[in-house]
């Protein structure tokens, strides 16, 4: 690796729910415009270092600290807006069009309609989505094309680190391979460093840049 | 009842119901949903508010209406008291189960891409909450425009007037048009919430992804309602009764008392530029409409001597009527103007024709020929201690056979010849229907129940010509032509007004 800034580190975390020890101790640096994935037995805690990395769950010991500075309760929120989160499915808002999702990120950073616009105009082509398919609702999508959009979501907004939790488990084969293309392609356009859990290793071969067995 | 009085007694009534249960549906709206969403963040408060909301929706709607007067009186603010306590149930129940179940891996999504707690309510919460929130809001809506039926009972109107009065005085289209309206205003009442319910309209429309046909939809009925309760109140004008000259005349849910309430109404109004509000009807007659007079929402009723003594004074033994005016002014500061004349009690009456045959008059020439008598009388006729068992210690009655039935058979077992002596009341108007004759009680046994005027002192300090107005009807209506109103009201199906209206005219007081 070339001598990379560190965007992400994870420094002698340790964290329980209740009495069950999740992670021990554990450290990792994530450099910048990497694609590390975290891959390993369902309950070893890759999803558990996934929700420390934006601040839904702080560590009972250790830090983690984005871009040098200490993830905490009070500065979570903020720091989750220059962090792209893209869930299996694409966990999409059911009440909200494909393009009220697409820019929900926007909208929380008060962002002008013509700016929303402009930018989904850039991100259509990208993901191979038609225009047509903007007013409709999620359950009206294939669950490719909810992904696409889940992926829309997650990088809008220009997100410095792009956290995914298991984004193609649910999808069937070719639709998976067709959108693990396109994540690898983004990730090559962009300078974005992308942080995904999967529990299959071939994936994490495909797109990994470093891959991280827990 | 002509037509057009007919019609504008509905629409007054239809208003009323309207405007009540719209005002308890907005206030219930806005304090239910806060609650459910306040227990919904607190645990605690949940451990506390559930229970208790759980607990209000147990307590019978009538006997709340009650516990209620001595708080705050009879009327709409007691109305709408019950009316948001009991319908809270169903909207804090589904706007806590709402928010407890949108889906975790939403918020999930919604707190990973930065939203504050304010912004994770207003755009996860809420909305995915919202079709759970209407589901409730039906349930409460159907609920209160029922429950509005019975605030009639507190003098509080809506359409269950109709159907009380028609209870009270025989009436059976007044009960079944009342209870239809009830019916078809709680259809259109769930139906309007359905339109916001139905292809998640308000979801939408608060999410601002609605199809202009969905907004157009609920804009409509939206305007709908709107008109109907603005017309509503434009009919009713309630702000137009806070006039300074106004007097509430009150009535216990009899027949006669809905008579005398209007002979006393038209009066006043006839006579001076008093204005009168009609309060009829009120349900559980003195027990709540005395508390009324103290409290100053009602000003004046018709009682009797005898229900004013045992059930008011709380004594057993009767003294004369200027006692009775004494404890009155000097516990209450109520007013007794005059008797009416009438004397509403407990009689033994037996069909006209064998009272003339036999030449019985009185209680004591019937227990001469009692032996040739079947007797009829309610359960507690028979069972009270000052009822029957002490009557026969007065009068030696001895009759053939004695016949145990429901209150409301007794006229129909005399029709019909199953008996034929009966305890009645001196003024039914059965009585009349069926040529009765009410024997005399020679020895005085049944208690007085002499009709009056009860009137608040203040009340006649701020209108004094009001005495003099009200005291020409001392001694002027008789037992005899009270029995023969009540025969026009039940029988005749004459109404109140037109009935007050004929009395009047005798007295000389024709309609200016």
């Amino acid at each position: 690796m070339n001598n990379k800034k560190t965007v992400l580190t994870v420094n002698n975390v340790t964290f329980s729910y209740d009495d069950k020890v999740v992670l021990k101790d554990f450290s990792l640096n994530i450099d910048t415009g990497s694609f590390v994935c975290l891959t390993g037995e369902s309950g070893c805690g890759k999803s558990t270092l996934l929700r420390l990395m934006n601040g839904l769950l702080i560590p009972q010991q250790g830090d983690i600290n984005i871009n040098g500075e200490r993830l905490t309760l009070a500065n979570a929120i903020d720091k989750r807006r220059s962090i792209g989160y893209i869930l299996q499915e694409g966990a999409l808002f059911p009440h909200l069009t494909v393009y009220q999702n697409m820019i929900y990120c926007l909208t929380l950073l008060n962002m002008s309609p013509q700016a929303c616009q402009q930018r989904i105009d850039e991100l259509l082509p990208l993901v191979n989505l038609s225009h047509d398919l903007l007013q409709q609702f999620p359950d009206q999508l294939s669950g490719g094309q909810r992904q696409r959009v889940g992926i829309i979501r997650g990088i809008a907004h220009h997100p410095a680190i792009v956290l995914m939790d298991e984004p193609f488990s649910a999808l069937d084969p070719e639709t998976r391979e067709s959108l693990q293309d396109l994540v690898k392609s983004i990730h090559q356009q962009t300078d974005t460093t992308f942080v995904m859990v999967t529990h299959s290793l071939s994936e994490a071969e495909k797109l990994g840049t470093a891959i991280v067995n827990m | 009842m002509n037509f057009i009085d007919r019609i504008s007694y509905f629409l007054t009534l239809f208003s009323e119901h309207l405007l009540i249960s719209f005002l308890a549906m907005l206030i219930v709206t806005v304090f239910g949903v806060a609650i459910g969403i306040w227990v919904f963040y607190k645990p605690k408060a949940r451990r506390i508010i559930m229970p208790t909301v759980n607990f209000l929706y147990t307590i019978p709607s009538i006997a709340m209406f009650g516990l209620l007067i001595p708080l705050v009186g009879i009327g709409l603010q007691n109305a709408l008291i019950v009316l948001v306590l009991y319908g809270l149930l169903p909207i804090v129940h589904n706007t806590y189960s709402g928010m407890k179940e949108v889906p975790y891996h939403l918020v999930d999504a919604a707190k990973g891409l930065g939203s504050t707690p304010q912004q994770l309510f207003r755009h996860v919460y809420f909305p995915l909450a919202l079709p759970s929130i209407l589901s409730g809001l039906r349930i409460t809506t159907v609920m209160v425009i029922a429950l509005t039926g019975l605030a009639a009972l507190i003098g509080a109107g809506g359409l269950g007037q109709a159907i009380f009065r028609g209870l009270n005085t025989m009436n059976t289209p007044l009960i079944v048009t009342g209870s239809l309206g009830i019916s078809l205003f709680a259809i259109l009442g769930d139906k309007f919430v359905g339109t916001l319910e139905k292809n998640n309209n308000l979801q939408r429309i608060i999410n601002r992804n609605a199809q202009p046909s969905q907004k157009h939809f609920i804009y409509l009925n939206l305007g709908i309602l709107a008109a109907l309760v603005l017309m509503s109140l434009v009919y009713i004008n309630p702000f137009s009764k806070i006039k300074d000259r106004v007097i509430t005349v009150a009535s216990k849910p009899m027949s006669e008392q809905y008579i005398l309430g209007e002979i006393m109404s038209q009066l006043i109004e006839n006579q001076t530029d008093i204005n009168v509000i009609r309060q009829f009807g009120i349900g559980g007659g003195t027990t709540n409409i005395h508390p009324a007079l103290l409290s100053g929402d009602l000003d004046m009723y018709v009682e009797y001597t005898g229900t004013a003594w045992m059930n008011v004074l709380n004594q057993q033994s009767q003294l004369n009527f200027e006692q009775l005016q004494q404890q009155y002014q000097d516990n209450y500061q109520l007013q007794w103007l005059g008797l009416l004349g009438m004397n509403n009690t407990y009689a033994i009456a037996i069909p006209q024709s064998i009272a003339t045959q036999k030449q019985i008059k009185t209680y004591s020439d019937l227990v001469r020929h009692s032996v040739a008598f079947d007797f009829g009388a309610e359960f507690e006729f028979f069972e009270r201690a000052d009822a029957y068992p002490s009557l026969i210690k007065v009068y030696p009655f001895n009759f053939a056979k004695l016949h145990e039935m429901d209150i409301s058979l007794r006229y129909k077992a005399i029709e019909e010849g199953k008996v034929n002596a009966i305890d009645a009341f001196t003024t039914d108007a059965q009585i009349e229907a069926l040529d009765l004759q009410v024997l005399v009680d020679d020895k005085h046994f049944f208690p007085d129940y002499e009709a009056g005027i009860v009137i608040r002192e203040a009340v006649l300090q701020q209108y004094p010509e009001l005495k003099t107005v009200l005291m020409q009807l001392e001694g002027k209506i008789s037992t005899e032509s009270m029995r023969k109103m009540n025969y026009q009201l039940e029988v005749l199906k004459e109404t109140p007004k037109e009935i007050a209206q004929a009395f009047l005219a005798t007295l000389g007081h024709k309609d200016e």
